[in-house]
């Protein structure tokens, strides 16, 4: 028998088929949407302790780019207690490059233990802006929950220019 | 009874021969046809039903007022604004450009629009890019002859179809205007490997037509501009159908439908001339570098036959005369003509193009113009040559390299987009001999140095065009430069030492290219993962590495041996400069500009989710 003739009409029938089940002349079928993202800012997150780094710097990007990275390490906050899905974010700010970056963290109780590393994503700086050795620099932990908005934790810190 | 089998019988057969003829005039061959299916299943899984380039607003935005009767644009339905990059403002309304894509954009439009009242649109879409792999597959069978590709092919893009329905996220069924104009750009971008193996197949064995189109497709930016709605991939189309033509030109006309080669010659005239329904300013470029390689090597200039030529051309110019009427008032002043090439960068403004809204001298200006920027052009190579060597060779530390924001080195350069082109040294002194050993000039040429000398002349011309201008931001892969790419493959194949390498040793090419995709690239991925921090240092890793591959193919090829294992290294290098490319549009499309839950296929989307490297 010359299945061909059967398989490849039997495919192009299905596809068919199934794009018209889906759409609005059939009831009762539908695609699922995306899950809707868990609403942060609720519960309450309160912080025993945070360990900042020291060793935050910038330095020019490897494999010859033109740009140069800031790179702050991660954050160790110890958790008093967490509810629900409050956000954590952590900021560096460097007045002299009028610079300021900050990653949010969307915690959810269920998953984070009583530890947390929070991180900054590596942003690149302007090399042609950077011309002394080193920066003053302010790296803050904001914590954003039922309670609203609170700065939980600061501390100055120095920036190496590294080359 | 035998008389109803007969009739049967019969509208069996013509159908049978209308499809025939149609893959004929359209694809060539199955082959062809491959090529076609082939690259739409390779488009569609980086496609992102985004807009990826602020210019592509303008277009979206024209189509949209087209769609509702309007001329001019009046409402920003896609986009912050209306002025967004490449949108002009025109004596009676705001233009967008680009019109030679944006109106058969309607079309598309007009299905997808007849799809979303009796299917689901994501279903819809995911099924047609399913239909074009099922017939890729039904073709390789019918080509291999072999009924059990058929057969495991359809199960299995039955079963893509089902898990990515079973995937799928609903698509927003009210950006149609997006998704019809990135269905048209894949629809003509999937045409230039069906063109350049058209081509290639004449000039050569189609086993080496089909190893060089795989050149165009893998070792070049192609997949990665084709699902983007701006001109780069159809100019791609544009310069190899122009070059297809001429060939076709100068050989024996044994087409289906044509049968004279003046009808070819016409041909490649009235693709220039639709293309500049597309963009103008590189339209006249073709159409200056066509001309002047055409006249003078045609056997036959009687005034019949020009007259012929040249009434096809005005003919396919018909599209521009009424859409600059209609938009400017005028059927010679196209939307930007001669304005900015940097736009997103936008160093030039457009005030070149107020010169042009007085009364225009039509056909001298636009030609002044073009000398002009020529001209500067090879003034710039001796101004500025770090301007060229960043555009063309290692764009790196150089500012120019920087994203418009100016943080990120995310602008390669001509050869860390495609490091294949380093092969092209080969052909110089390959050239150079020719070049002596024809003691006197000949006003008549082959078919095959016809076209060799288009590729070259525009390759050049368009360097020059742009020199003034580049390098600019925004451009990822030198995208003003991308029909370079096209011609570049086809020079490519012209170099002897190539086209002895991959006859020979084509299943080597294509092990070396396969691993350095399917092993390579996880590596990469490793390598980006554990010591890029940003856009910028990933980039330049994928440069640094083109570059890298580029320098040992250029010297084998300008070696030119192609004999025992100079042949393995010169596939090995080949596969190698062939796969980074590839790796590099993947993740591009996997991570590097993946936008949130954009994905067209949903399989690809889970894989984007998923890829965290930066």
């Amino acid at each position: 028998m010359n299945y061909r003739r059967a398989v490849v009409p039997a495919v192009v029938g299905v596809i068919v088929l199934m794009a018209v089940a889906f759409g609005p002349l059939v009831d009762g079928l539908s695609l699922a949407s995306e899950p809707a993202p868990a609403i942060s800012n609720e519960g309450t997150l309160t912080i025993a302790s945070v360990e900042f780094p020291t060793n935050v710097t910038i330095g020019a990007a490897s494999y010859g780019a033109a740009n140069a990275y800031l790179n702050v390490p991660p954050a160790t906050v110890r958790f008093e207690s967490i509810t629900r899905t409050p956000t954590l974010l952590y900021n560096i700010r460097i007045p002299e490059l009028g610079k300021s970056v900050s990653t949010a963290h969307f915690l959810d109780a269920d998953q984070h233990g009583p530890t947390f590393d929070a991180t900054i994503e590596p942003s690149s700086v302007d090399e042609s802006k950077v011309q002394q050795r080193q920066y003053a620099a302010e790296l803050s932990l904001i914590v954003r929950d039922s309670d609203g908005r609170r700065v939980a934790a600061r501390q100055n810190v120095t920036v190496q220019v590294v080359e | 009874m035998s008389l109803a089998r007969a009739t049967e019988r019969v509208r069996d057969s013509s159908t049978a021969q209308v499809r025939h003829a149609l893959t004929k005039i359209l694809f060539g061959d199955r082959y062809g046809l491959l090529a076609f299916l082939g690259s739409l299943c390779l488009f569609g899984i980086v496609w992102q039903t985004a807009v990826f380039i602020t210019d592509t607003y303008a277009l979206l935005n024209g189509l949209y007022s087209l769609s509702n009767g309007e001329i001019f644009m009046t409402e920003a339905a896609y986009g912050p604004a209306l002025d967004t990059p490449g949108a002009e403002q025109a004596p009676d309304g705001t233009i967008a450009r680009n019109y030679g894509a944006v109106v058969p954009a309607l079309l598309f439009w007009v299905l997808l629009e007849a799809v979303t009242l009796v299917a689901d649109l994501r279903v819809a879409l995911i099924g047609l890019w399913s239909l074009a792999l099922l017939g890729f597959v039904v073709t390789l069978g019918r080509v291999r002859d072999d009924d059990r590709i058929v057969l495991a092919g359809s199960v299995s893009v039955l079963v893509l179809f089902v898990a990515n329905v079973a995937l799928a996220h609903p698509l927003d069924a009210t950006a149609t205007h997006l998704y019809a104009l990135q269905l048209f750009h894949i629809t003509v971008a999937a045409f230039a490997p069906v063109l350049c193996y058209r081509l290639l197949t004449r000039l050569d064995s189609r086993r080496f037509a089909v190893t060089a189109t795989a050149l165009l497709v893998f070792a070049t930016p192609l997949i990665l501009w084709a699902t983007i709605a701006k001109r780069h991939a159809i100019t791609a189309t544009a310069v190899l159908a122009v070059a297809y033509a001429l060939y076709r030109s100068r050989t024996e006309a044994d087409g289906v439908l044509v049968r004279r080669q003046a009808t070819y010659r016409a041909l490649a005239y009235g693709v220039v001339g639709l293309y500049a329904w597309v963009h103008a300013p590189e339209a006249l470029l073709m159409l200056v570098v066509l001309a002047a390689v055409d006249m003078p090597t045609a056997t036959d200039n009687s005034p019949r036959t020009l007259a012929y030529v040249a009434g096809v051309f005005v003919v396919s110019l018909v599209p521009f005369f009424l859409t600059n009427q209609a938009l400017t008032g005028s059927p010679v002043r196209p939307p930007r003509l001669f304005s900015v090439a940097g736009s997103g960068g936008g160093e030039s403004g457009s005030p070149s193009v107020a010169p042009l809204l007085g009364p225009v001298s039509p056909v001298t200006k636009p030609l002044r113009l073009l000398a002009g920027e020529l001209w500067l052009g090879v003034a710039v190579l001796f101004t500025d040559p770090a301007a060229v060597w960043q555009t063309l060779i290692r764009s790196g530390d150089a500012a120019a390299a920087l994203n418009i924001t100016g943080s990120e080195s995310v602008n390669l350069s001509l050869l860390e987009s495609a490091p294949i082109l380093g092969a092209l040294v080969g052909g110089l002194p390959v050239a150079w001999r020719r070049i002596r050993a024809r003691a006197t000039l000949t006003r008549t040429v082959g078919a095959a140095t016809v076209v060799d000398l288009f590729a070259i002349l525009l390759s050049v011309t368009l360097v020059l065009q742009y020199a003034s201008r580049l390098p600019v931001h925004a451009q990822v892969t030198v995208r003003y430069l991308f029909p370079l790419f096209p011609l570049g493959v086809y020079l490519l194949a012209r170099v002897p030492v190539v086209r002895a390498t991959l006859t020979r040793n084509w299943r080597l090419f294509a092990w070396t290219s396969a691993l350095t995709v399917l092993v390579g690239g996880q590596l990469l991925a490793v390598a980006v993962f554990w010591t890029a921090a940003g856009l910028g240092e990933a980039f330049q890793l994928h440069a640094l590495l083109a570059l890298a591959t580029a320098l040992p193919l250029a010297a084998w090829s300008l070696l030119g041996r192609s004999d025992g294992r100079f042949g393995h290294a010169g596939a090995v290098c080949l596969g190698v400069t062939t796969g980074l490319p590839t790796v590099f549009v993947l993740l591009v499309a996997l991570e590097y500009y993946s936008i949130g839950d954009s994905h067209l296929l949903p399989m690809v989307r889970i894989v984007a989710e998923r890829v965290e490297l930066l």
